[in-house]
């Protein structure tokens, strides 16, 4: 390696260093381990469990609906990462959790997910629960009063968490393109044992 | 040979509307299509300033939703947050980008949900240039850009900011 390689390189690595100060704690890959599975609220009605799902990796999302702008982009890269694993998609299901009970109620939330993918499943809750469920999985997530019209938004993490296939563990990173997340749940479907056979391109994602 | 003559036609027409304005042009103007029956969306577009004088966009309308106005999102410690933008300065020779994950024009109590290929207006109001009013086209639910540009997921990459 030349010496401005080498000056490079110390040089990137300082900057990135600066840049993390004062930030509050949130690294880009968060791994938990859950005390206790998440029970939350189908749209339907009906209870669902992390624990209900054995066998399959749980990828989470949160969000809100009333989010034109992240939140859409956040989803649709979950979508077009299952897409991209093709038939091992069927080991992974997607999960939106709203952190905006009070707005999305049971019937936005399920056409919501539905204009998306039929594959994405809405939960709710009550707030307490969230927050929870947040918190088990390394999620924040803050409501903000806009101009005091009564309107609000909600600030959060800018993060993807997945739910291991033992539904103990959970894991938070951040996330760029679907191809990057499909990477990574590949490779967590294979750690887990599970058979990817049937991915006629997994090399492409090795 | 009709395909060449329609192409001619189109850059004519492209030509004469930006011969139209000397001053502010407002290019590719789409939005997205809102999921169920949220009531709010996301509109962008990109502002440029071909005059000489520095313009401000002072605000939007559209008859498709109660209000339309100028949003921004940005990450601060790995928390995304979206805040009301105040009118927006236009320097002579720069332009103003709209784009997901930045700042975008947000929609709020849409009339009627808005699908994916349809069109609807939307007015600018700048100090100086005055009001123009635009043809925003609708695209996919959660596109990463204007329909027909290929950015899909590759506009990710750039949206990644903790890296």
């Amino acid at each position: 390696m030349s010496v401005a390689a080498r000056f490079g390189t110390l040089l990137v690595a300082l900057l990135s260093a600066l840049s993390s100060l004062g930030r509050p704690a949130l690294a880009d890959d968060v791994r938990l381990a859950l005390a206790h599975p998440i029970t939350l609220t189908a749209p339907d009605g009906k209870r669902v469990s992390s624990s209900d799902f054995p066998g399959q990796l749980l990828l989470v999302y949160f969000g809100y609906t009333h989010c034109s702008d992240q939140c859409p982009t956040s989803v649709s890269t979950m979508v077009e990462a299952l897409d991209e694993m093709g038939p091992a998609a069927r080991h992974v299901q997607p999960i939106f959790i709203t952190v905006d009970p009070e707005r999305d109620t049971g019937p936005i939330l399920k056409e919501y997910t539905a204009s998306f993918d039929k594959r994405l499943l809405g939960l709710t809750g009550s707030p307490d629960e969230i927050k929870a469920a947040a918190a088990a999985v390394g999620v924040q997530y803050e409501k903000v009063e806009l101009n005091g019209t009564g309107d609000y938004s909600i600030d959060h993490s800018w993060t993807m968490s997945v739910i291991d296939e033992t539904g103990r563990n959970a894991r938070t990173f951040d996330f760029s393109a679907p191809h990057m997340l499909a990477k990574t749940l590949f490779d967590m479907l294979a750690k887990a044992g599970i058979d990817l056979e049937d991915v006629p391109n997994i090399a492409a994602f090795r | 040979m009709r395909a060449l003559i329609a192409g001619f036609t189109a850059a004519f027409l492209a030509l004469a509307a930006y011969a139209q304005e000397p001053g502010i042009a407002v290019e590719q103007a789409w939005a997205r299509a809102t999921p169920g029956a949220v009531k709010t969306g996301a509109a962008y577009l990109t502002l440029v300033n071909n005059g000489k004088q520095s313009d401000r966009l002072l605000g939007m309308s559209t008859p498709v939703a109660d209000s339309a106005s100028l949003h921004e999102t940005k990450m601060e410690g790995g928390i995304m947050k979206m805040r009301p933008l105040g009118p927006v300065d236009l320097a002579p020779g720069k332009s103003l980008e709209l784009k997901p994950g930045g700042n975008h024009i947000m929609l709020e109590g849409l009339k009627h949900p808005l699908k994916e290929g349809e069109h609807f207006p939307l007015t600018l109001a700048f100090e100086k240039a005055g009001t123009r009013e635009v043809t925003v086209m609708v695209g996919k639910v959660g596109a990463m850009g204007p329909a027909g540009m290929t950015m899909d997921s590759g506009a990710m990459n750039h949206m990644n900011m903790t890296h």
